[in-house]
């Protein structure tokens, strides 16, 4: 179920009807849970069963663990634990791009091998709530925390409808204290989600859908090469699709969840206003980025063990990251570019003796440069081929063909770098602060106009429907 | 750096009830003007024909209480053309779906039909030479996909949300986004003229060009078939006839189990026709088909009922027109003897001339290309 539909504005305001007039704290939790298994069997009823394989599996695992003294047994359970998660991953996920990899690496070889390319369909959101289950066990096993004993609040934990199939991803100990207490219905929580869940639907439905979509597919779903404005213009127009879709999405999961009294991190702080790469990572899918640095850069070694180790854990992060995203080499070349741009920041950073916490006008720069780079490493995330992004990256240095024509309009030209131009002054405007203390400071009429203003560009600037693009990973 | 929402104490404060009211009045009141306006200067609603909505359509083929489908095949002349209103009140007992798709070849989709076993119904399909050139073939097949793969419950029911919303408010059109609007005032001065096109939730469309460039129209229509078979390796005549024929057994699939298939090519008129007769040649194309594959098929210029209609565009009917070219089309599939009453003599008393012979549940089967499964005499007749 789309949070940009009819059925989920249906669906959500049941819920939460269903909830807020249900006495009993356990029933409102079973309501949430319930909610959360139909919005999930929404796509494709059968793959709930994966949803509940995972669910279980982590939860006897992580009972096991917990209960068990030796060392031997707590491995066994972990492992039974991270296979079933990676195994559900790798094969719905991986299964058709490592046998077409098998297969050209045999054609390669020169050796004739007959193997049908398996036709897997994708379960959405798989790789998040296998990352979040994962997270769960990781946790138990190194003591951070101690398993619920409500299984029904675990449950809620894997399942919870707001962020399941698009993140953000939520940790154990962020959740599950907020399962123990009954929700008392807030006025403030519920208004101020709503005006989340608006804002986000409208930064993916008018500006992410209904203005950059278009622009973005003019150049990259044809088969003509670019031409050096289009490359940069049609990049842009993705840069802040990209971002204004997944923002978006994370502002109506934050929203739905706190209209139900839940608290889910940010994922998003104006990482188009960073400073470098590592500031970058810092404010971009924050949940993603900081899920991989505590169970994979860390555990690979982090920066404790001298600098080679450090840029090897760094690069090996970044490109399974990349992988994360999709199974295609195109995302290991975009991980591996943001892997690049952080191991020569520290090799900068070790000569130059810049600081970057203080804002001032002399990083306005650093953060241009810094925007273009990640631009250049969106074409390889966007492209669907490395022939075409090889196309769009040569156009984008003036390396491409001369004598082409230009494959956007003047209209789409002038709205990309619009959009691009405010999004970067929205970013270093926020980029110290909130929008929750920024609409604190507004008068409620002003706010009144703000959010009839919002509606308006919903409808109005509405295209095509389309599927939020994180839905795919 | 701070969280913007992380805990319930950055929630900001305020009068939410009141905020909330006031934004949804406001905003009531400025789209029902916008409303207004728009119905005011002659825009109407449509509903936006997508591939849920073609789904929709594609789930009704099916015999539902005793209701035989007869489905229409084909690019964006059969959804111009074509009223299934009209039909469906000239065939009592049988419910017209509208499966074309603008710009696409139907050929997949009767692949599909004829791949299931559950359908039973009459096709009519719009070709032409062109759209059977095989590597237009594949060109529904997304459609196809999409039903097959994605249409669910939810995707139902909020194109059913959605057909309701749009058929009703000229705000949801897709034609008069906001930026759209804004872009076309900037640079001519005034509003876009009402969109000639008009698509309702059961996927028919009227064309409406009293009020369009015509001249500009047939240009385009004719730039447009040009460019469509522009720098492509057209097959040969002998091949792409061999070609064609392969959807013989998707035909003679359909009509194993008491369905029948028609193909048609509907009118074009003026440059458009003389384009299409220069690349395909009738002779060559259509009649060469004709002849060889068991279905019916009607070329409009061999039905005199069917070949005076004048494309304004050179390429599509008029709505004016629409209805009454549906009429006739009705009449000639009628005079075929394919959507008969129930026949009111017994199977021995038929002539072989009009050899319409009554089965045992009394419904009419037109026998043209089968055996008559009372008296087993074959057709055609």
């Amino acid at each position: 179920m789309l949070f940009n539909s009819y059925t989920f504005i249906g669906f959500f305001l049941v819920v939460l009807a269903g909830y807020y007039l249900t006495r009993s704290w356990t029933a409102r939790k079973g309501i949430l849970l319930a909610a959360s298994y139909v919005f999930y069997a929404a796509w494709n009823p059968p793959f709930v069963v994966l949803l509940w394989f995972s669910t279980v599996v982590d939860w006897l695992a992580a009972k096991g663990i917990h209960s068990s003294s030796s060392r031997f047994k707590r491995r066994f359970f972990l492992a039974v634990s991270l296979a079933a998660n990676l195994g559900l991953l790798g094969y719905f996920k991986y299964g058709g791009f490592a046998v077409d990899n098998f297969l050209l690496l045999m054609r390669t070889l020169g050796l004739h091998v007959s193997l049908a390319s398996p036709n897997i369909i994708l379960p959405v959101g798989i790789s998040f709530y296998t990352f979040q289950t994962m997270s769960y066990t990781l946790d138990v096993y190194r003591r951070d925390i101690t398993p619920p004993d409500s299984f029904l609040d675990y449950a809620l934990y894997v399942t919870f409808f707001p962020q399941l199939v698009a993140g953000p991803i939520i940790r154990t100990a962020d959740f599950l204290p907020q399962c123990t207490a009954p929700k008392a219905f807030s006025s403030k929580a519920l208004g101020w989600g709503l005006c989340l869940m608006l804002l986000g639907l409208f930064e993916k439905v008018a500006i992410a859908d209904g203005i950059l979509a278009p622009i973005v597919e003019a150049v990259y779903d044809t088969t003509d090469r670019p031409d050096f404005i289009s490359a940069w213009c049609g990049t842009f127009a993705f840069a802040g699709q990209i971002f204004l879709d997944f923002a978006g999405y994370s502002l109506v999961a934050i929203g739905a969840a706190l209209a139900l009294g839940f608290v889910i991190q940010d994922n998003f702080r104006s990482p188009y206003a960073a400073v470098g790469f590592s500031d970058f990572w810092g404010r971009w899918h924050m949940s993603l980025s900081s899920w991989l640095r505590d169970y994979l850069y860390i555990p690979l070694g982090g920066s404790r063990k001298g600098p080679f180790r450090t840029l090897a854990s760094l690069m090996i992060t970044m490109l399974l990251g990349g992988l994360w995203h999709g199974a295609a080499w195109t995302f290991v070349i975009w991980g591996g570019l943001h892997g690049l741009y952080l191991v020569l920041q520290r090799g900068i950073t070790k000569i130059v003796p810049w600081r970057f916490e203080h804002r001032s006008i002399a990083q306005i720069p650093i953060v241009l440069l810094t925007f273009l780079l990640v631009c250049v490493a969106w074409v390889f995330f966007r492209a669907h081929s490395f022939g075409q992004a090889f196309d769009v990256a040569s156009a984008l240095f003036g390396f491409g063909p001369r004598e082409v024509a230009r494959l956007l309009k003047p209209e789409s030209l002038v709205l990309s770098v619009a959009v691009t131009l405010v999004l970067l002054f929205v970013h270093w405007s926020m980029r110290e602060t909130s929008i929750a203390s920024i609409i604190a400071r507004v008068p409620w009429w002003v706010r009144s106009l703000a959010l009839a203003a919002l509606v308006l560009g919903i409808i109005g600037l509405s295209g095509e429907d389309r599927a939020f693009i994180y839905f795919q990973f | 750096m701070r969280s913007s929402t992380f805990s319930f104490s950055e929630c900001p404060e305020g009068p939410w009830l009141r905020t909330w009211l006031v934004a949804a009045g406001l905003a009531v009141a400025l789209l029902a003007g916008w409303e207004c306006t728009l119905r005011g200067l002659g825009y109407r609603p449509t509903v936006v024909d997508d591939k849920a909505l073609w789904a929709s359509q594609r789930e009704r083929v099916y015999r539902d209480g005793g209701e035989q489908a007869v489905v229409l095949l084909g690019d964006c002349r059969m959804q111009l053309d074509s009223v299934p209103q009209v039909l469906a009140n000239q065939f009592p007992g049988h419910r017209v779906v509208q499966l074309a798709v603008e710009q696409t070849s139907p050929v997949a989709t009767l692949r599909d039909l004829a791949a299931d076993e559950r359908f039973d119904g009459v096709v009519i399909c719009a070709l032409n030479a062109r759209l059977l050139c095989e590597d237009q073939w594949d060109t529904q097949q997304p459609y196809v996909d999409y039903y097959h793969n994605k249409y669910n419950l939810n995707e139902k029911l909020n194109r059913l949300l959605s057909a309701a919303f749009q058929q009703r408010l000229t705000i949801l059109h897709p034609q008069l986004r906001l930026d759209d609007v804004i872009v076309h005032l900037v640079k001519t001065g005034r509003l876009p003229s009402p969109y000639y096109i008009e698509t309702h939730a059961d996927r028919s469309r009227l064309a409406d060009y009293s009020s369009v460039d015509i001249a500009a129209h047939r240009q385009f229509t004719v730039g447009r078939a040009h460019w469509l078979c522009a720098g492509r390796a057209l097959p040969t005549s002998v091949k792409w006839l061999e070609d064609a024929m392969k959807l013989e057994k998707w035909v003679q699939a359909i009509q194993s189990r008491g369905g029948d298939v028609i193909f048609m090519q509907f009118p074009t008129t003026g440059e458009h026709l003389r384009y299409d007769e220069y690349m395909f040649p009738k002779a060559q194309y259509w009649d060469a088909f004709a002849a060889k594959i068991s279905a019916l098929c009607l070329h409009f210029k061999d039905v005199p009922e069917l070949a005076d209609f004048a494309c304004p565009d050179w390429s599509h009917l008029d709505r004016t027109d629409a209805s009454r070219f549906t009429q006739q089309l009705a009449k000639v599939l009628d005079n075929q003897g394919l959507f008969s009453e129930p026949c009111p003599v017994a199977c021995e008393e038929a002539t072989a001339k009009d050899h319409e012979c009554c089965c045992p549940d009394r419904t009419k089967h037109r026998l043209a290309h089968a055996q008559c499964p009372c008296c087993s005499v074959s057709g055609p007749f």
